[in-house]
């Protein structure tokens, strides 16, 4: 029996759980893949590209969207409450966070479709049955704007709150021109919306005091072989069968598996925060400095059967119940045992020390070492610790660890690397400014947590094969911009593309075939 | 043959015939103790549980440790009520996979059965945020709401439940049915018209037709749960006018019947609540009121009993507040007379008056209890040296109600203050010819002797002896009356020290600190009684004793 088919009876065992997403959070547990509107795809977190003096952070929720999917699309969940948490003194304890809800409005509710439009409007022609007169307008304009005109074929429209609380007293952030915030809805076609960029951008929202948000459906920015990942580790022969080249893992621009969220769309919120709001001292401070790093997380939670009656009306009870969490993209899908994985999502980080079994002894790395016969750090798994605790090389040395706690660690003081010189790969590669300090919508999650779990973490495992762990999707195949969203906006659902193994497409705008063994 | 059984028995002979003729897995026995579990719970008849117990052995015997075996043994421990051992077993299931809502629902069970209300609370919300809507959680929340006294809650899960069980279920549907019918009778019947008549007739009765009309009637309908109801109060009001202790146990017996047929009752509860008052179990109390206050915040009688019971413990500030949310819910002679009581031993006496004024003026519809606030204004006027106004306060009390017992002790105590010897004893006789408290024998024993009537004196004080006596007799832990009456006759102080000191557990308030602080020193041990005095005085209650004692001690120390 070869080493691929070992591997594949074993992961059979070792990996018998509902699909995850591989290194992000594609219906990683349970619960998400029943409630997937509550279903955190991605968090990022990292200091702004075109301003240093801010953190952008994205919540991702809903996973793998498909752009055609009409006619109701995707719309946010109006009674899940979502939310990003920011600990700035170590404690794995929020102190700001966001809260977004939102509100679902439906302005024309003879019409059968969410979203219509079509040039500057089509009447009823000479021929028009009765009682419809001819030159009745019968299809809107095409969707040009969120609002007033060029917004009548919006006919379901979302608008969202954004609330900041910040210890304990919580405030309205509001649109700074004093329209109400809409979420920008999906991307239905050319003919619906003939120009969806300059409609999206419309979705960009300053607040005030320098922040800034959006709300809606875009391109989902994750990027990975998903059937090979969860066909038992069933890597590509193209993409070095899990082990990739030198050059493949050089070219941060080149794929040579297929990238099966190619296509597909996601809903999310994003919101750029001046670091002066979420540091401790209220300050923007050096890298060197303790109180530069921050610890943050997102949430989705939903109003919550009490088991006693409370006095107080449900919707105002102010009970919710916690249906998700995030902070880094790997902890829930690769490190946490199927049986704990509802439990995770519902608990809070400042407890996670109750998980430290499977964080400091991964089972991942017992099947590397097991399938690939590379070595791995003995447990327990002291150079997994930066990615659980604050400590360096993401915080600076002198920093207070804080508790075991799955947050997303982003020192503000590092600068954003400059869009020539980022790396897919991070501080693995050497970019400062890349995942796990923070996390960047290009760095590739997959192949870094793959390999830190194979110990890269520690140099005397930083060789080869550990330190070339990967599924062969290098690039995501839209681009990303340069500044909030920071995500490619929707995927077209007249025209959307999924790049599937044989078919053209693993290289940025087009080129070779993809590989299907 | 039960109608339920006959409808189990062929599916239990299905499966049996197939364990027969066929490699036993353990699967299929998990599934037949599944089944046999389920009858019993249907059914009521525990002799399955031991059968499903047999049939999990063999299960186990093939797989060991199986977590889906070792549920269904979980299942079999709470069908036989061995609940430390389920909880137990458990817990153990549910570390092992915390996403298991059946293991979340076997830890409710177990710690409903151990009386771990606010876990089994616990248990039951993590179902529901786990799987929203689920089956399982509603049937446990269901539970939960029963036990904490919310039958209309209870039922309206119950239906929940009713609505995701498959009709094909019939036997979980009868089930349900059933366990919603009988918390329909708990929740309060609407009154026939005899029970209306019945209650218009009895407004205005005395304590003791009160308890004969409901005894008579109760005994043609022993489950009557509307005449138990109103037979309790009856019994707990004869013991406030009486003292007689026999009421206390007839009223428990009550409280514990309607509490077997339905344990989350929340009117008995509060009954138990008053009936533990009386027995002194003032940290059972504390703990029940608590609990209870927070699923029924609205109820001031409810606070009324958390903040008895915390005066006694000694955790003033608590009870303060407590007794302000009952004046806060519902301003009358209950509420105004705890909150005068209270102000009254936090050191405020001209508020105590005032609120006690206001009780007897708001009144009650019983005579006795405005009587009662009267007498005790009367006491407040006295302790703070205004004895004609605490002599037309005992008046009026009597007035109210005739023959109240410590209105004419008060009479005494004002007349023996004002140096009427004989008016005193007079007016304590009375009181003792009521109600032979010790504290009475207690001041008649002084009162004779100072009148140079040594037969009677040695009269009361042999009766003080038979107190005692029959407080050894019947085993009496503590009673700091007769320990008081002791000390201050210097007489068998050993035993006032035992009386005393075995009621600081219980209580921890500055009236137990005064009697401890004085047992001591006549006991000879002065550190420790004037430290006891100390902590009777430090809130400065106008308890003229209190002072005289801490006096009596420092100068003792001194010298």
């Amino acid at each position: 029996m070869n080493k691929k088919s070992v591997l594949c009876v074993l992961l059979a065992a070792a990996l018998a759980a509902p699909p995850a997403g591989f290194g992000a959070s594609h219906r990683e547990a349970p619960i998400t893949a029943l409630d997937h509107k509550a279903d955190i795809t991605d968090f990022f977190a990292f200091v702004s590209y075109d301003d240093a003096t801010k953190v952008t952070f994205l919540l991702n929720v809903d996973p793998l969207l498909e752009p055609g999917n009409g006619p109701n699309y995707f719309p946010f969940d109006d009674t899940i409450q979502y939310a990003i948490r920011i600990d700035n003194n170590n404690d794995a304890v929020e102190d700001v966070y966001f809260l977004f809800q939102f509100q679902t409005e439906v302005r024309a509710p003879n019409v059968f479709t969410s979203f219509v439009g079509a040039g500057t409007g089509i009447n009823a022609p000479a021929n028009s049955p009765a009682p419809v007169p001819p030159g009745t307008p019968i299809v809107p304009p095409a969707v040009t704007a969120l609002d007033g005109s060029g917004s009548e074929g919006l006919n379901l429209r979302q608008r969202f709150t954004v609330t900041m609380v910040k210890n304990g007293v919580a405030t309205p952030l509001a649109n700074q021109t004093g329209a109400p915030l809409f979420a920008v809805p999906s991307n239905v076609g050319p003919r619906t919306m003939p120009n969806y960029p300059a409609l999206a951008a419309q979705g960009i929202y300053s607040l005030g005091n320098g922040i800034r948000v959006f709300a809606g459906t875009v391109d989902d920015p994750f990027y990975i072989d998903l059937g090979a990942a969860f066909d038992s580790l069933n890597f590509r022969a193209g993409a070095g069968g899990g082990v990739l080249t030198a050059a493949q893992d050089a070219d941060d621009h080149t794929n040579t598996a297929p990238d099966f969220v190619s296509g597909y769309n996601v809903n999310t919120i994003a919101i750029e925060v001046p670091v002066t709001m979420l540091t401790r001292t209220g300050t923007v401070v050096a890298a060197t400095d303790p109180a530069a790093t921050i610890g943050a997380w997102g949430t989705t939670a939903r109003p919550r059967t009490l088991v006693r009656r409370s006095p107080l009306p449900a919707a105002t009870s102010g009970s919710f119940a916690q249906v998700q969490r995030m902070g880094n993209p790997l902890i829930n899908e690769l490190i946490i045992g199927t049986g704990y994985k509802d439990y995770w999502s519902m608990t809070e980080p400042k407890d996670d020390a109750q998980f430290a079994n499977f964080d400091l002894d991964p089972l991942l790395a017992r099947v590397f070492n097991a399938v690939y016969g590379i070595n791995v750090p003995t447990p327990p798994r002291t150079d997994l610790l930066p990615l659980v605790t604050y400590a360096p090389p993401i915080a600076a040395p002198g920093t207070p660890a804080g508790p075991v706690a799955d947050l997303l660690r982003l020192n503000t003081g590092v600068a954003p690397t400059p869009t020539g010189s980022r790396r897919r790969l991070g501080l693995l590669a050497g970019d400062p400014a890349g995942f796990p300090n923070g996390r960047r919508v290009s760095d590739d999650v997959t192949d870094i947590s793959a390999r830190a779990v194979a110990g890269v973490l520690n140099p005397a495992f930083n060789v080869a094969p550990n330190n070339r762990i990967g599924d062969g999707t290098n690039t995501n195949d839209v681009p990303y911009q340069e500044t909030i969203p920071y995500v490619g906006f929707a995927q077209s659902g007249r025209d959307r593309r999924h790049t599937d193994p044989g078919e053209a497409g693993c290289t940025m705008n087009g080129g070779s075939p993809c590989p299907i063994n | 043959m039960p109608y339920q059984l006959m409808r189990a028995v062929p599916y239990l002979l299905l499966t049996t015939t197939l364990l027969a003729g066929e490699p036993k897995t353990w699967q299929a026995y998990n599934e037949q103790a599944d089944a046999l579990c389920q009858k019993a719970r249907h059914t009521g008849d525990a002799v399955l549980y031991e059968q499903a117990e047999a049939v999990l052995k063999k299960s186990l015997a093939l797989s060991a440790g199986n977590y889906e075996t070792r549920k269904l043994q979980v299942t079999v421990l709470l069908g036989r009520r061995q609940f430390q051992e389920a909880l137990r077993l458990a817990a153990e299931l549910n570390k092992k996979m915390p996403d298991d809502i059946a293991g979340w629902g076997l830890l409710a069970d177990a710690n409903l059965g151990l009386g771990n209300d606010a876990e089994a609370e616990h248990d039951a919300q993590w179902i529901l945020d786990l799987r929203p809507g689920s089956r399982l959680g509603f049937l446990k929340a269901a539970a939960v709401r029963e036990r904490f006294g919310d039958a209309e809650g209870a039922i309206e899960f119950l239906d929940e439940a009713v609505r995701r069980t498959s009709p094909n279920d019939r036997d979980e549907l009868a089930w349900l049915e059933k366990e919603k019918a009988r918390l329909r009778k708990a929740l309060k019947p609407p009154a026939s018209e005899s029970r209306r008549q019945l209650r218009r007739r009895l407004e205005h009765a005395t304590t003791d037709q009160r308890i004969k009309t409901y005894e008579t009637l109760l005994a043609a309908s022993p489950d009557d749960f509307e005449l138990q109801i109103g037979l309790v109060p009856a019994y707990l009001q004869k013991l406030r006018e009486t003292a007689d202790f026999a009421y206390i146990d007839r009223a428990s017996k009550l409280v514990d019947l309607i509490l077997e047929k339905d344990g989350g009752n929340f009117t008995a509860m509060r009954f138990q609540n008053e009936i533990d008052l009386e027995r002194h179990d003032f940290k059972a109390v504390a703990e029940r009121a608590e609990d209870m206050a927070r699923y029924a915040p609205s109820d001031p009688g409810n606070w009324g009993n958390l903040g008895d019971a915390l005066m006694e413990l000694g955790e003033y500030e608590r009870a303060g507040k407590a007794y302000m949310r009952m004046l806060a819910l519902r301003p009358n002679l209950a509420s105004y007379n705890r909150l005068a009581y209270f102000r009254f031993v936090t050191g405020d006496a001209a508020q105590a008056i005032a609120l006690m004024t206001d009780a007897v003026a708001a009144g009650d519809a019983v005579p006795a209890n405005t009587a009662w606030c009267a007498a005790e204004l009367g006491d407040m006027y006295f302790k703070t040296g205004k004895l004609r106004e605490a002599a037309a306060a005992y008046r009026e009390a009597l007035r109210l109600f005739p023959g109240l017992h410590r209105a004419y002790a008060g009479l005494g105590r004002v007349a023996a203050a004002e140096g009427q010897t004989a008016a005193a004893i007079h007016d304590y006789e009375k009181a003792q010819s009521t109600v032979p408290m010790v504290e009475y024998a207690g001041a008649l024993e002084d009162l004779y002797r100072a009148a140079g009537n040594t037969e009677k004196a040695q009269a009361q004080r042999e009766l003080i002896e038979t107190i005692e006596k029959l407080g050894q007799a019947t085993n009496e832990k503590t009673n700091r009356n007769l320990a008081l009456v002791l000390a201050n006759h210097s007489r068998d102080l050993p035993v006032a020290l035992r009386l005393i000191e075995t009621e600081l557990p219980i209580r921890g308030d500055v009236y137990t600190w005064d009697a401890l602080g004085w047992v001591l020193f006549k006991n000879g041990r002065l550190a420790e009684a004037q430290m006891a005095a100390a902590k009777a005085t430090r809130l400065g209650t106008p308890e003229p004793e209190f002072y005289h004692h801490a006096k009596e001690i420092a100068q003792a120390i001194h010298d």
